[in-house]
């Protein structure tokens, strides 16, 4: 064991304190929202709460629990995630596979990889992305999430270099013994680059568990919010100045924020969780993708 | 040969991600292809129909009785967050659209509807596309933009023949403003949605536990107001030996200081009239320079929160709630949020909602925008039925507020089960004074002056809801402030008899040179003003800010908004 010196026990000292604060900066605003969930209303509306509950209690969770648009736009996103990161891979994978080859074994590659290319650098805009949807009959419609977004083109460059990465020898390999094209890709390339998947599949799964704005514009009803548009909805602040006595009865009834905490943390929770699975993924796959040979 | 197979079959893989919008297509588009026939189809008959029209309608004046063959329109709409509908209904099945269809042959059909902060936005988009419903209610942007674009209908004659009594009454109620506002070159071309401005005056809402802790009198005067103030700031009125209280809470964008202006004469942002009948800017009138000397005064004495200049309304409400405030300003419904709160935590507080005190022998004005809510109903261009509109609207008003029955309460308005069945009517209009006028038939029936079969559905809800708080629910103390004896309400009563407002005359849509100046200009406003208050600029700044804006761009306003005012009159 060598002897540390002065200066190395210093630095390490400082760098485990920054980064032990850092990482207590990043949990603070959900240690807050988790107390706020657990404390009584009272208590939260007036801003007492910071880090502890005051006045615990488990009400919020019960009445999120037979909320019914809660469950229902959490069924939405759950649906959303799954089918949506599901085509996104699929798409990926099969896209980033002829774009991988060189100009002389495909031929128009240059020509595809643009048109890929320009939408990253491009969009069509608000009002006319919403006119195609519209006029594709997609508003209101799981797909208005889902299909705008299939194809990420940031990811398909991601994977592309991945592939370019691989030995080009197993790809010969197994040609000779016959294999097709999509057979080499499904049966070769694609299990061979699974850490890649895998940092891909997290980065789809996490764009759609938490893209909101989309789900404003092209849902129609409420019923059909996805559960982040769902929360954002409830978390900005309505202006009441004019005020009927009905509506008085309601703004009681919205203004709970123990309850809004309650279910910004259970919207959180889900992906939070996905998170450990992937994550030992998640930093080899980035390595690996951008080592080319 | 090889070569030209790979090619296909990379090609045929990229073309499945590249081309996809188009196949993704398969199964929606049946509903699109459903949607544009059958919007064909109703401009179609909407020709026929306004010949058929003509004819029929010269014969009866007046809304005809039910439309045979039911007429159908298409409509956008928002909804608040706790919404729910009765089992087996939904927007185009309860009972506001039944009853729509079977006593009047209107077919309400809801295009979409979302939560009320996204519906500005919402319809931006779906005017932006082109295709707008049969009806729906349009910000006084938009209704400009529709009518530039000629997309919506002229309602002056519609208006004129057929406007139920009802729609009238509320409409003439809501005073000669929000008709102007919806009239373009002479034509009007929206029903206002008349809102509730005048009775939500912002008065001042004060600590009266702790008035009679300290022993003070009641804010009357100027005086008074700033001794309670300066008592509330200084003398621990919450008795924990700590300077920890506000004397009168502000929030960082200013607005609450508007009404403590309005008690000085000198008014926040709006455009007024001066003695030669032009429109003036009042933020940059000599009164507005005392009123800023009286607030940097309170900000010296310790009485406003030192850090009122990063805490925006619902900041303030917090402390409101944490029962650190004694005084802010806030309109009657404040009762019911945040003060509710505020008796959650502590039982033994009391508020209560007081006019403005008197600063010298003329009573204080609330300044009052143009009073409608949200915007105008506006009707497509070429509708066939724009008359049927104004049906819906009688029918909300029939059924809101002029009903006494407990019936039709209970299947339109709320019930046990379900307190937000109003919410579904297709459209609505606000009866300006509505919240006063209960006030006073619950004062009559507490007074004894009244019996309590005779009050409408709404009054008795409430009543029943006093009573429990008597019987000692603070769940219910909110309600008693607003419409209870003493309540908010009175003070709004007050106003209105007196017609005590200044109105902000400038009620059409931003023009284009406020559009294009009016950020900046509102930013200098309030950083000039945040530094006086907070002593960082000398009072005499405040004739410098007055210079800066009329070079920034607010003589050009002035300007464009006298000849849009002499051109308007």
């Amino acid at each position: 064991m060598v002897k540390e010196s002065l200066g190395r026990k210093l630095f390490l000292g400082f760098d485990y304190t920054f980064m032990i604060l850092l990482s207590l900066l990043c949990m603070f605003p959900l240690v807050h929202v988790l107390a706020v969930s657990f404390s009584s209303n009272a208590a939260s509306s007036a801003g007492l709460v910071t880090l502890w509950p005051i006045g615990f209690n488990l009400k919020s969770y019960e009445f999120v629990m037979q909320n019914a648009e809660f469950l229902r736009s959490l069924g939405v996103s759950v649906q959303r995630v799954l089918l949506g990161s599901l085509i996104q891979m699929l798409l990926i994978v099969i896209t980033a596979y002829p774009l991988s080859m060189e100009a002389s074994r495909f031929r128009f590659r240059t020509a595809y990889a643009w048109y890929f290319l320009v939408t990253i650098l491009f969009g069509g805009g608000l009002i006319p992305t919403y006119m195609v949807i519209k006029d594709l009959g997609m508003l209101d419609t799981l797909w208005a999430l889902i299909v705008p977004s299939s194809v990420p083109v940031f990811s398909v460059v991601l994977l592309l270099n991945f592939y370019r990465g691989l030995p080009r020898e197993l790809e010969e390999a197994a040609f000779i013994d016959g294999a097709s094209l999509l057979r080499t890709l499904f049966s070769i390339i694609l299990p061979l680059s699974l850490p890649a998947i895998a940092t891909l599949l997290l980065f789809s799964m996490v764009g759609h568990w938490n893209a909101w704005f989309d789900g404003l514009l092209y849902m129609n009803r409420p019923e059909n919010y996805p559960l982040q548009s769902y929360l954002q909805t409830l978390i900005i602040n309505n202006d009441f100045k004019a005020t009927t006595a009905e509506e008085l009865q309601m703004l009681k009834s919205i203004s709970n924020r123990s309850v809004k905490a309650a279910q910004i943390f259970l919207g959180a929770l889900p992906i939070l969780l996905v998170y450990p699975f992937l994550q030992k993924y998640f930093m080899k796959g980035i390595v690996l993708g951008s080592v080319k040979e | 040969m090889k070569r030209f197979g790979t090619m296909i079959t990379l090609s045929s893989m990229l073309a499945i991600s590249a081309l996809l919008p188009a196949c993704s297509n398969n199964a929606p588009s049946n509903e699109a292809g459903k949607s544009s026939s059958a919007s064909t189809g109703s401009s179609e008959s909407s020709a026929t129909a306004t010949a058929s029209n003509a004819s029929s309608e010269t014969a009866s004046a007046g809304l005809p009785a039910k439309f045979d063959p039911p007429v159908e329109m298409s409509y956008v709409s928002y909804q608040f967050a706790t919404l729910k509908y009765d089992k087996g209904d939904d927007v185009n099945n309860n009972n506001w659209t039944r009853m729509l269809k079977d006593e009047y042959g209107i077919v309400a059909k809801n295009v979409w509807e979302v939560p009320y902060a996204q519906y500005p936005q919402k319809t931006d988009l779906m005017i932006a596309s082109g295709d707008i419903p049969d009806f729906f209610l349009a910000s006084p942007t938009q209704l400009k933009q529709l009518y530039e674009a000629d997309m919506i209908e002229d309602l002056t004659d519609v208006y004129n023949k057929y406007a139920p009594e009802l729609v009238r009454k509320v409409q003439d109620a809501a005073g000669e403003y929000p008709r102007k506002a919806a009239t373009i070159d002479g034509k009007l071309m929206g029903i206002p949605f008349t809102g509730v401005l005048r009775e939500s005056v912002n008065g001042l809402w004060v600590r009266m536990d702790w008035i009679k802790k300290l022993g003070l009198p009641e804010p009357k005067t100027f005086e008074d107001f700033m001794t309670i103030a300066d008592a509330f700031a200084n003398k621990d009125p919450d008795g924990n030996n700590k300077k920890d209280t506000i004397g009168l809470g502000l929030d960082k964008d200013l607005a609450m200081t508007a009404p403590f202006m309005n008690m000085l004469h000198a008014y926040k942002s709006i455009w007024t009239k001066d003695a030669d009948g032009k429109l003036v800017y009042s933020s940059t009138q000599p009164a507005m320079k005392e009123s800023l000397i009286k607030l940097h005064d309170l900000y010296e004495k310790g009485i406003l929160d030192k850090e009122f200049v990063v805490k925006d309304v619902t900041k303030l409400f917090e402390d409101v709630t944490a029962n650190r405030v004694g005084m802010f300003y806030s309109a009657g419904t404040a009762g019911a949020y945040p003060l509710q709160g505020s008796k959650d935590n502590d039982p033994n507080v009391e508020w209560k909602m007081f006019p403005l005190p008197a600063y010298d022998d003329q009573p204080g004005k609330f300044q009052t925008e143009l009073d409608i809510f949200h915007g105008f109903w506006v009707v497509k261009k070429g509708f066939k039925h724009p008359e049927a509109l104004l049906r819906i609207q009688e029918q909300w008003l029939a059924n809101f507020y002029f009903n006494n029955s407990d019936e039709t309460h209970q299947k339109f308005v709320s019930n046990a089960d379900n307190d937000t069945i109003w919410m579904e009517s297709p459209a609505k209009l606000y009866m300006p004074t509505r919240n006063r006028d209960f006030y006073l038939l619950v004062n009559d029936v507490l007074s004894g002056k009244a019996d309590k079969s005779t009050v409408p559905p709404g009054v008795r809800d409430i009543l029943g809801m006093i009573e429990k708080y008597k019987a000692g629910d603070n769940q219910f103390w909110g309600q008693n402030l607003i419409y209870g004896e003493g309540g908010s309400m009175g003070v709004a009563d007050h106003y209105i008899n007196e017609n005590l407002y200044v109105q902000n005359e400038f009620i059409a849509a931003p023009l284009q040179v406020m559009v294009d100046k009016g950020v900046n200009l509102t930013k200098l406003e309030l950083d000039a003003f945040t530094k006086i208050i907070t002593g960082n600029e000398p009072i005499e700044s405040f004739d410098k800010f007055v210079t800066n804006w009329k070079k920034q761009g607010g003589d050009d306003v002035t300007k464009a908004i006298n000849e849009w005012y002499t051109a308007n009159q």
